[in-house]
């Protein structure tokens, strides 16, 4: 952001009587984390609004977008069955392969770069695991089959991330060539076997039963509660650590009331979910309980967010992203860094398959893979994750995904033709890519830079 | 903080060759940046500073010649054998990530860690008593990142990212090419007081005014050839701009004499 | 949020069966609400629909039918859509009771459409299932929320649904075999050398259709009256079945008459004999299935025996009626579930409703084709074929 030479203009700021520092960034001022200046709550509150003025909103409209649609639904969709207990459950599963591809998306999009391909082979490794497990087949226990199908994915996500590094090819084309292999290569592993195409999860077998349950099957409400109470907890004391760390080493930690303040947030999140999935959802019999999906797709955003944001390898690809010639001066090694983030966003697309096989309750050639990734880029850009590199967090996948899938349940609930659903996704998509332009301020430096600048 | 005794410059090179294909870029090219001044390099475009610096830097290796560092040779092959050494280098674009904050840019590929993970708190420490040491006051927070900041405030983070890790030599490469007139004036304070701190401070400049300002020695480079390297009360702007442009001096007082082409005798 | 509206759906609920008078889980089989219908009974004025208007009034909650797909047939959006809307209606059932959907080839969507049907109050879920993964995961999910399923058309292997309805695919088989028979003996093919040809292995339904004519032509081949050339590997694909016939043909230059699995495949076929090997009309017995636009046109023009007719809007009254009686909490009587279909998967037999379908040719096209105006006459009687529509009774307009 360096400025050309202006002529000096002697100017003293008449509050300060210091010079005018007229190259200062505009910016300068409302991007500070209010966190870090405030010392009150009503500081932070202040500072926070600045910053949402200025446009640096965070994921606030996703935010908004969210309970937007939420309410809407709610009283357009007939007998204002949108908040139901059933309908609710049912928008958490629909949404979580958005999420775990969302997820997987931003691993390449943190790195500038993009992975068109996460939908299909995503969906082989939901085709490896299915066949694996055939009772009439292989036979495999549910686990290995599993790992094996995430293993493969995530070596072949190494493959292209190999070719964009070394041989320097556009990911756009590796990805749109691993799109087009993988739609392939899904319809030969799909006619293994004795099934035309469509084997299936519905079964007796121990293990045909395992993979179906990560979507359908659930905690009792007891475990529910119990786990979610762990978790709080553990998050909770991990803030208050965090900030009692700082404060001791001498530097400025929030104000204790603004991490009350999270804790209690996370906390009612927590016992919200937990309380509609524990109500009993079936006209017939009892079917409540926490669904395992909600812990898995919790696991991978611990799991994946911890790897960015507290280890040297996440502050890597942060680097890459923004500027990819100061992390290779810095020692970082560059190609490594982005070839295992390819890896680990198929592996992650390929839990996302194997999700979305789960939820059908088998893989059949109907896989829209093209949809999904469109989705996924969108759920993370509605997230807030940016296009060009180096801004996201895995939480935006998840909150995009649950965006899309809210649209996609509402919509359904309406009764309008699917048609409509990706008109309004698309709408949707477009919005939001909006705001994150509008409230980055330097959007044509972004674009500059991505375009022209840095490989 | 060592002070030269008047003995070996910290960093010395003598009689370096790089060509890349069929362009020489250096001929015989010595130099010695002594700590505890400033030397400044200049040149017009395409004399060979970038490619000397880079030599340096671990960039490039030399073709033939030798390095010397604190009178042992050295042989630099990386980037990571100069930092090794103490040569850290600050480009003129600056390498900052403009997405992460001022502690995770100077940590940047050499971070602190605490059981294996990011260690910030520390590092934060850290930088903050490298800002200050440098008087760099004007940033707000040291967790601001680095594409809100100005540009006199980037360059400052650069340097100070350079001086953090026991350098005993920082190369700076146009530090003020794009700063206004305030930025300037800080960057080149800052400059002073790595000098005084006892450091070996080589600036590439094309600003003569800035070069005089803060230069202890001068040396020129003329189409991939030293042509002089004298402390800088020893020259003036004319001069410098003599050997720039002709690689010697009076020789537009010969050529007029002998009817040739006349060398620009322009200020800048 | 939902627990209050439960509660008030309870109330509601009571009050109503209150007023009613009326039990809403007696399972009476013969009352004056539930007529006594069998499959025959449906033609094609949706009249019989009209008997069940007192059955609609005896159940609650809506009928939702989630068709596979627009894209492998147009039947799904020209017959099964219309056929069913029109039967609901006949019978009685508002509009707000109806749903017909279309999952456009997505098993998610199926699934979706599934679960929002649920949760606005379905009662009786028709599903074409797309494939039997998601046909099961439909069916756990409609039994848990008390819903019951009827398998449309297509069976869901090793799923849970209470019925299935469907033309009966062994008689289909039986009707190509008969027409095939017929053909050879009223055409005076002397000593018929066969050549036996059949649908994707991977389907089941092709399966059973063989099982149907081999159970009619093998006593013709034991007897040594006709010679059994043999069987193809077998295919949908015209172009496939194009390539098995002549690879046939050439092993066997000789052969005579030939069963084609379907229209489709016959109408390749047809094509490349007329060509290639110059065959005249009525003189090579072939069959068909499916009654296609280019069949019926073989079929007027003497170089197809038949084609096996199923009038859709049979299928559609006969589900719909099965739903209704679901609906109201009462058991459908063995008249209208007329059979069983064996789950191989689940190794069960299902209760089902099959349908009859029908031999078309030349003589009762008009009373068949022409009369339910399955294909267009205009264009099945343009060009060459006016005459012989001319000559089979149809008027072109």
């Amino acid at each position: 952001m360096a400025r050309t030479d202006i002529p000096p203009t002697p100017g003293l700021d008449p509050s300060t009587g210091e010079p005018v520092d007229l190259t200062a960034a505009p910016e300068a001022v409302p991007l500070v984390p209010p966190e870090i200046v405030a010392q009150t709550l009503a500081e932070y509150m202040q500072a926070w609004w600045l910053r949402i003025r200025s446009g640096e909103s965070g994921m606030l409209p996703v935010i908004l977008a969210l309970i937007i649609i939420v309410v809407v639904f709610e009283l357009i969709s007939p007998n204002h069955v949108f908040l139901s207990a059933g309908n609710i459950v049912n928008l958490f599963q629909q949404s979580a392969v958005f999420m775990m591809l969302g997820m997987a998306e931003i691993f390449a999009l943190l790195l500038g770069e993009i992975d068109l391909s996460i939908g299909y082979w995503g969906a082989v490794g939901g085709v490896i695991a299915v066949q694996l497990v055939q009772p009439r087949t292989t036979n495999w226990p549910w686990l290995p089959a599993i790992v094996v199908a995430l293993l493969a994915m995530g070596l072949i996500g190494a493959v292209q991330g190999t070719l964009v590094t070394r041989l320097r090819l556009p990911s756009f084309i590796v990805t749109l060539a691993g799109f087009l292999i993988g739609n392939g290569v899904m319809l030969i592993v799909l006619g293994f076997g004795p099934f035309s195409g469509y084997p299936s999860l519905n079964g007796l077998s121990v293990n045909l039963r395992a993979i179906h349950d990560l979507m359908w099957g659930t905690v009792t409400p007891a475990v529910g509660w119990i786990v979610m109470i762990v978790i709080v907890a553990l998050m909770g004391m991990g803030l208050m650590l965090r900030d009692t760390r700082r404060r001791r080493s001498g530097l400025v930690a929030p104000p204790a009331s603004l991490t009350w303040i999270k804790i209690a947030g996370i906390a009612a999140i927590g016992v919200g979910v937990v309380a509609v999935c524990n109500l009993n959802r079936a006209a017939v019999g009892t079917l409540e309980g926490v669904p395992w999906v909600i812990f898995i797709v919790f696991g991978v955003l611990a799991a994946w967010t911890f790897l960015l944001q507290r280890t040297r390898y996440g502050r890597y690809v942060y680097a890459i992203g923004g500027n990819p010639e100061a992390a290779r001066r810095a020692g970082i090694n560059v190609t490594m860094v982005r070839t295992l983030a390819f890896a680990l966003c198929l592996l992650t697309a390929a839990i996302g398959g194997i999700l979305y096989a789960s939820l059908i309750g088998g893989m059949s050639n109907n896989f829209p893979g093209g949809q999904y990734v469109l989705y996924a880029v969108a759920a993370a850009v509605i997230g807030g994750t940016s296009l060009f590199g180096g801004r996201g967090k895995m939480a935006h996948g998840v909150i995009g995904g649950l965006v899309i899938g809210g649209i996609y349940n509402g919509m359904y609930l309406l009764g309008l033709a699917v048609q409509w659903e990706f008109i309004v996704t698309g709408f949707v998509l477009l919005f939001a890519v909006t705001i994150d332009s509008l409230s980055r301020g330097s959007t044509v430096g972004g674009a500059a830079r991505h375009f022209f600048g840095q490989r | 903080m060592a002070d030269t005794s008047g003995g070996e410059p910290r960093l010395k090179v003598r009689g370096i060759y790089k060509s890349f294909g069929a362009v020489q870029a250096l001929t015989d090219v010595d130099l010695d940046v002594p700590a505890g001044a400033v030397t400044a390099l200049c040149g017009d475009n395409g004399a060979g500073k970038s490619v000397l610096t880079k030599c340096i830097a671990g960039t490039h290796e030399p073709d033939r010649g030798h390095i010397y560092f604190e009178g042992r040779p050295v042989r630099i092959r990386n980037a990571h054998e100069a930092a090794a050494l103490g040569i850290e280098t600050v480009y003129q674009d600056l390498a900052l990530a403009d997405n992460l904050d001022i502690v995770q840019n100077m940590f940047l590929g050499r971070e602190r860690l605490r059981h294996r993970l990011l260690d910030e708190n520390d590092m934060e420490r850290a930088a903050a008593e490298t800002l200050a040491g440098l008087r760099v006051t004007t940033v707000r927070s040291i967790r601001q990142p680095v594409g809100s900041l100005s540009g006199g405030q980037r360059q400052s983070v650069a340097v100070a990212k350079a001086v953090m890790w026991n350098s005993k030599v920082v190369i700076m490469d146009e530090p003020t090419a794009a700063l206004g007139v305030t930025q300037t004036a800080q960057v080149l304070d800052l400059i002073r007081r790595l000098r005084d701190r006892g450091l070996a401070v080589m600036v590439i400049s094309h600003n003569l005014i800035d070069v005089f300002a803060v230069a202890d020695r001068i040396a020129v480079l003329y189409l991939g050839r030293m042509v002089v390297q004298a402390p800088a009360s020893e020259l003036d702007r004319q001069r410098v701009v003599e050997y720039m442009t002709s690689g010697g001096l009076g020789v537009s007082a010969a050529a007029m004499v002998a009817g040739g082409t006349g060398v620009q005798d322009g200020q800048d | 949020m939902s627990r209050s509206g439960r509660l008030g759906l309870v109330v509601a609920l009571s009050v109503i069966a209150a007023a009613c008078g009326s039990s809403p889980r007696s399972s009476a089989t013969s009352s004056s609400e539930a007529p006594q219908v069998s499959p025959r009974s449906f033609t094609n004025d949706f009249s019989a629909m009209t008997a069940f208007r007192s059955l609609t009034a005896a159940g609650r909650g809506s009928v939702a039918v989630i068709l596979p797909d627009v894209t492998s047939s147009t039947r799904y959006v020209e017959l099964d859509a219309p056929d069913l809307t029109t039967a609901m209606t006949a019978a009685g059932l508002s509009a707000g009771d109806q749903v017909v959907q279309n999952a456009h080839g997505s098993d998610s969507t199926q699934l979706a459409d599934a679960e929002v049907d649920v949760t606005k109050g379905a009662r009786v879920l028709l599903v074409d299932p797309l494939d039997s993964g998601v046909g099961a995961e439909i069916e756990n999910y409609a039994k848990s929320h008390g819903v019951a399923v009827i398998d449309y058309d297509r069976l869901t292997l090793g799923g849970q649904r209470s019925y299935y309805v469907s033309f009966d695919n062994l008689q289909v088989g039986r009707l190509m075999g008969r027409g095939l028979v017929n053909c050879i003996s009223s055409w005076h093919v002397s000593k018929p050398k066969v050549l036996v040809m059949r649908g994707a292995v991977t389907d089941s339904s092709a399966a059973i259709f063989y099982q149907g004519y081999i159970e009619v032509l093998q006593p013709y081949f034991t007897a040594g009256q006709y010679r059994d050339v043999g069987i193809t590997a077998g295919t949908w694909d015209p172009s496939t079945a194009l390539s098995e016939f002549e690879g046939a043909d050439k092993a066997h230059p000789d052969i005579n008459a030939a069963l084609f699995a379907n229209d489709e495949t016959a109408t390749a076929i047809i094509s490349y004999l007329r060509s290639t090997r110059h065959v005249a009309a009525k003189v090579f017995p072939t069959t068909g299935q499916d009654a296609t636009l280019s069949g019926l046109q073989n079929v007027l023009a003497g170089y197809q025996c038949g084609t096996v007719y199923r009038p859709i809007y049979l299928e559609a009254q006969a589900a719909v009626a099965l739903a209704l009686y679901l609906r109201a909490h009462r058991s459908p009587p063995p008249t209208l579930v007329n059979g069983t279909t064996k789950d191989p998967s689940a190794n069960v037999l299902v209760p089902s409703v099959l349908l009859a379908p029908q031999w078309v040719t030349m003589a009762n096209m008009k009373d068949t084709i022409f009369k339910d105006n399955f294909v267009p006459t205009s264009q099945l009687c343009s060009g060459a074929y006016a005459s012989a529509c001319a000559a089979a009774g149809i008027k072109a307009p």
